[in-house]
């Protein structure tokens, strides 16, 4: 499984695996401007639950590819794969609380919810 | 007397199921500590062995049954989760970028077709799912009559709403329901 030193191939995973962490830096940069920018709390949430996540696997995936070894791979899919467990979760329980707390969202186009808790 | 009775019915041994749950807990520890030694591999089956007796319940239980049954499916599962968690990434840093925020968010009541069975288990995946998936988050659901409530980041007008179902998450339902047959 280990790649061979020097060549193209050892080229092409370099350049492949600076792509994958770059563009997770960036990812995660941008989740950050989003708190600033978007509107409401719900927005926000989504920001930081969807961009920071997959900023951060991306960063993940691009270590993968640099450090072409089985036990770091099957740690890193590990680290993955309880990410995305735990950070929707989060997401979810923050989103449920701040609607039952009563912080209504900013510029809605329709709120279905709203008559669920009429009822 | 009547509480070591009391420990006793709380125990694994109460549930042969609980097993799965060990036997994933144990590869996780072996995975992560990357040491084959005997007495690495002892100390990981106690405190997997000490973390299911202190804490298990009937979703764990059940989760970790299907996980190990259907490991392939969830596998395959997981993959599908990764990347959409990707593709969502990006639209949302797309949205972020430009100057204009072009956007116009709403909460829509969605029905889901899951199976009776284990309704509960698969519908708390089913939710911590779609808040990966593009544009949406689970803010309430409704678990006797299977709807959920998605704030969508960007409002998708449609009337007819098995077809809004599929269009949200229709690979990841068909997903849980291979893992969960």
């Amino acid at each position: 499984m280990r790649r061979r030193e020097g060549g193209v191939i050892k080229l092409l995973f370099d350049i492949i695996g600076y792509y994958f962490i770059i563009t997770g830096s960036i990812l995660c940069l941008i989740s950050a401007l989003a708190m600033i920018r978007f509107p409401d709390f719900y927005t926000r949430l989504h920001a930081s639950s969807k961009t920071l996540t997959g900023g951060t696997i991306s960063i993940l995936i691009g270590i993968m590819i640099f450090k072409w070894e089985l036990f770091i791979t099957l740690r890193l899919l590990l680290l993955i794969a309880f990410l995305i467990i735990t950070n929707p979760v989060t997401a979810h329980a923050i989103a449920k609380v701040a609607y039952g707390i009563g912080v209504k969202p900013r510029n809605i186009v329709r709120d279905e919810l709203s008559e669920k808790e009429e009822r | 007397m009547k509480k070591i009775k009391d420990l006793l019915e709380m125990s694994p041994v109460g549930h042969p199921e609980d097993l799965f749950t060990i036997l994933l807990l144990f590869t996780t520890w072996i995975i992560s500590s990357g040491d084959f030694s005997p007495s690495s591999l002892v100390l990981g089956l106690f405190i997997s062995f000490l973390a299911v007796f202190i804490m298990h319940s009937y979703f764990t239980r059940e989760l970790s049954k299907k996980i190990t049954v259907h490991f392939l499916a969830f596998f395959w599962y997981l993959i599908v989760l990764a990347k959409e968690a990707l593709i969502a990434s990006y639209i949302v840093a797309y949205l972020t970028v430009h100057p204009k925020l072009p956007f116009k968010s709403s909460i829509l009541k969605v029905p889901t077709n899951l199976e009776d069975e284990n309704k509960l288990v698969t519908m708390t995946i089913l939710a911590n799912t779609i808040t990966l998936t593009p544009g949406t988050l689970t803010v309430d659901l409704d678990v006797e009559n299977k709807f959920f409530y998605i704030h969508c980041l960007d409002h998708i007008e449609d009337s007819d709403r098995d077809h809004l179902r599929e269009e949200l998450f229709g690979d990841l339902e068909r997903a849980i329901r291979r893992v969960f047959r």
